[in-house]
């Protein structure tokens, strides 16, 4: 049950990569220079990647406690 | 004075710009337009911190009680939460940020971005332009002097005296 917890897991952070990556790709195609748009993708990768390290770190304390 | 929305941008800016094409003004959606998503957005985030804080016993009582396999459920459900409400905000965001209107010295493009992969181009030469119209609904649009983009009377008002001085020189040339 543990590996099946870690590959749902796994599967999110891949569903999540693979939509960064389409929003990075778009985001760099019609941005200008000086713009917003990739300050706030970079505000939106760090927000994703708090949640994604936050539930890993719960998900190990969880089986290690 | 200029509105600091009115950016200055390196050339060339729109993807078919004209060799002699210069880029005036590249104007975005005022914020009070994203403003309701934004809140909407931002009680998404809060509200189910804010049930866990006030429902606190609950909670503690959920999570010692339950087994591995709950807990582990309840943190898969609230990465997932998370992580669709970050796409949301990031499409959203797209949709609005790139939603550009763009004045040169030869045309008015509005170029409008619906969602990820729909992007309209919609251009207007001066020489075409026989009527302008400005609309300003609602009351934080009264409010902030917004009609989809800021201060609509003011481009209303630019490009018309703009068009004319166009449209005299064209006949003194002619002349």
């Amino acid at each position: 049950m543990t590996a099946l917890i870690f590959i749902i897991f796994v599967i999110l952070v891949l569903i999540c990569a693979g939509l960064s990556a389409l929003f990075y790709y778009h985001i760099r195609r019609y941005a200008f220079v000086g713009d917003a748009s990739k300050r706030v993708f970079l505000i939106y990768s760090m927000i994703t990647l708090a949640v994604i390290a936050l539930s890993l770190i719960l998900l190990i304390l969880n089986h290690i406690l | 004075m200029p509105s600091l929305r009115f950016t200055e941008v390196p050339q060339p800016v729109i993807p078919n710009q004209r060799n002699d094409e210069v880029i005036f003004v590249l104007c975005r959606k005022h914020f009070i337009d994203y403003l309701p998503f934004a809140l909407i957005l931002g009680a998404l985030i809060i509200i189910p911190i804010g049930t866990a804080l006030i429902g606190v016993e609950p909670a503690v009582r959920l999570l010692q009680t339950g087994t591995v396999l709950t807990r582990d459920i309840i943190i898969l459900i609230f990465i997932a939460y998370y992580l669709i409400l970050a796409g949301v905000f990031i499409s959203s965001w797209v949709s609005f940020y790139f939603y550009l209107f763009v004045v040169t010295n030869e045309r008015v493009i509005e170029i409008q971005q619906k969602g990820l992969f729909n992007r309209e181009f919609n251009e207007l030469d001066f020489s075409q332009i026989e009527d302008i119209s400005s609309m300003t609904t609602g009351f934080l649009d009264t409010f902030f002097n917004v009609g989809g983009y800021p201060n609509p009377n003011r481009w209303k008002g630019g490009i018309f005296r703009y068009r004319k001085s166009l449209a005299s020189s064209t006949c003194s040339r002619n002349y």
